[in-house]
């Protein structure tokens, strides 16, 4: 195969080169001889791009094949006007999309929400690894009710205050079991610490 | 929790820039440099200067050893900018001209705009450092990327027709302003607070320093609002003395986006805007749209009217727009205006001149309007562009007889 992409990148046959090699590295991730040569056929695309985003798809790519993925911090930074204009459907939409639903696994759960300064009250489900949420609505016999301003909700959220200050702060109350927010805390993922998964590579 | 993930994932998706690896999206990392420029000189003829630079590589001595480093550009390579030089019309220098007319003042300190800590947030630095007018592409550059390159480095304030001025070059996208009876309105402050205020700077270096008393968000991406508050106070538009405006859906549009899918879209944004290549001839060379994206304070304030039908007409500050909604187009929340005051549309993103160097699904847009500033009469609808299959969000053509009409907009 490997041959194959060399007479391709002789040929000029970038594209052709390019599909072969694709399949080679991820069958074989660890030859680099197949990623250089993929990187080579690519970046032969990428100079030949007429297309901005298609050039730097295409030299990122041979980079990624020569260097591996440079793996800096992942992405912190904090916009509180985006999180501000947030709103809570979408934080617990959100919320469903991080949930590992192995941790999840066969948890149940209700939590009531009460934001006074926004007059907002909802209740939130977690049952089989799923979560949903009504609007305005408590859920009678729920395992615990947090009343929390959105305003302060936001500096958490925002990591500009942590859950136990806010409590300590008598900005944030939680009645029932007080456990149960810090369960559904961990059980959600930090799909940042992720963010820098290989692209071109297995 | 939710939040700082999201919150990051848009940034992401916004600053993964120069500096790379740190910031997710987009930034420029250049230092500093006192040397002036002269960006706007003319154009030399660039095809006139078909002959080959430096000697040919042959094909044979890159082809069996893969080193795992950047490669000259091949035999084959070459033959293909040959061949698109000879289909190109790169003779018409047509956009440079209207890129550079009505030109008021370059960009200072070669673009460079520092954040609050010192740190550079955007500069034109190291693009102007190779990217030269006049000269033609590196053998590892598209000759078409690379004109395209060169009309983006036409940057400062420009007037678009006098009472309109436009920043080209501070950010990603351009930064317009009208004005009206009492004051000036903004169309889509760029990325961040920090180019949007060096921009607003720079207006008012050189026309009346009159308030703030609008902004329009075209559609609901960062690079449209992002700078919201380098150019106004929240307190004047909780008061009412600024309005915003914005197409219907705009803040569930702005934040789910990037929210959602944030992480994954702020990774490929990496790897769009090449802000993990060094900028130079094997590397990135701007990402054809724009530059690239500005890697300051991302803000954001709430609009205060919503465009809500398909066509709309309000008066902003003594100005009549004529509105039409474009929603599902190039973002979901989106529109375009037209200024009969001014004879002037503004397309958002719907329509640009870099067609073909932007965008990789450029079948719905743009290709037909090839004017920038210039007068092409007349603007009908393309027939290329759709409708929406909603009839209350359907797409309806200007049918007016347009005499002398400008595009104004988000990057030529």
């Amino acid at each position: 195969m490997l041959e194959a992409g060399r007479k391709a990148l002789r040929e000029g046959q970038y594209r052709w080169g390019a599909e072969v090699m694709k399949h080679l590295v991820f069958a074989e991730p660890q030859n680099q001889a197949a990623k250089n040569l993929l990187a080579d056929l690519l970046e032969q695309m990428g100079y030949q791009a007429e297309n901005g985003p298609w050039r730097n798809f295409y030299l990122t790519g041979a980079k990624e094949l020569r260097d591996g993925v440079t793996k800096g911090a992942p992405p912190n930074t904090t916009s509180p006007d985006l999180l501000a204009n947030m709103p809570m459907e979408l934080i617990f939409g959100y919320m469903g999309i991080q949930l590992d639903a192995q941790k999840a696994a066969g948890k149940v759960m209700t939590l009531n929400w009460v934001l006074p300064d926004v007059k907002q009250r909802y209740a939130l489900f977690l049952e089989h690894s799923v979560l949903n949420f009504w609007e305005d609505y408590q859920a009678k016999g729920a395992d615990a009710t947090i009343t929390v301003d959105r305003a302060v909700l936001n500096q958490i959220l925002g990591k500009k205050l942590k859950v136990e200050e806010a409590i300590q702060q008598g900005k944030l109350a939680i009645s029932g079991d007080s456990g149960k927010l810090r369960e559904l805390l961990g059980m959600l993922v930090d799909l940042n610490e992720s963010f820098w998964f290989n692209i071109v590579t297995p | 929790m939710t939040p700082r993930t999201h919150k990051r994932a848009l940034r992401n998706w916004i600053n993964l820039s120069a500096t790379g690896i740190l910031s997710a999206v987009t930034a420029c990392a250049a230092q500093p440099r006192h040397a002036p420029r002269s960006p706007q000189t003319a154009a030399p003829d660039v095809a006139a200067q078909e002959t080959p630079v430096g000697p040919p590589i042959p094909a044979e001595s890159s082809a069996d050893v893969s080193a795992g480093t950047p490669r000259p550009a091949s035999e084959a390579t070459r033959a293909a900018h040959a061949a698109l030089r000879e289909v190109y019309p790169f003779k018409d220098q047509q956009d440079f001209e209207d890129a550079r007319r009505g030109l008021i003042e370059p960009l200072p300190n070669d673009g460079e705009i520092k954040g609050a800590a010192g740190q550079v947030v955007w500069s034109l630095r190291p693009y102007l450092e190779y990217i030269k007018q006049g000269e033609r592409a590196p053998e590892t550059v598209n000759p078409s990327l690379w004109r395209q390159a060169q009309l983006l480095m036409i940057n400062g304030l420009f007037e678009v027709v006098p009472g309109v001025y436009q920043v080209r070059g501070a950010d990603l996208s351009n930064m317009t302003f009208v004005e009206g009876t009492r004051g000036v309105t903004i169309y889509d402050p760029l990325v961040s607070a920090e180019t949007a205020k060096a921009a607003l700077e720079l207006y008012y270096a050189h026309r009346p320093k009159r308030p703030v008393v609008a902004v329009v968000y075209s559609h609901s991406h960062v690079d449209h609002f992002g700078g919201v508050r380098g150019v106004v106070d929240e307190a004047d538009v909780k008061s009412g003395k600024v309005k915003i405006y914005a197409p219907a859906g705009f803040i569930e549009n702005a934040i789910a986006e990037n929210v959602y899918a944030g992480t994954a879209m702020g990774r490929r944004a990496s790897y769009m805007y090449g802000n993990l290549l060094p900028v130079n001839a094997q590397g990135q060379t701007t990402a054809g749209l724009g530059v690239t994206t500005s890697s300051g304070q991302v803000t954001l304030i709430a609009p205060t009217d919503l465009i809500t039908q398909a066509e709309e007409v309000r008066t902003i500050d003594g100005v009549r727009y004529e509105f039409l909604n474009a929603p599902g187009s190039e973002a979901p929340s989106e529109m375009m205006w037209y200024l009969p005051k001014y004879k002037l549309i503004n397309t958002a993103r719907r329509a640009t001149m870099s067609a073909r160097c932007t965008t990789s699904t450029s079948a719905t847009s743009m290709a037909i309007l090839r004017t920038s500033t210039r007068c092409r009469p007349p603007i009908s609808r393309p027939s290329t562009w759709r409708r929406s299959a909603d009839p209350t969000r359907c797409w309806r053509p200007v049918a007016r007889p347009c005499a002398k009409a400008s595009i104004a907009g988000a990057p030529r």
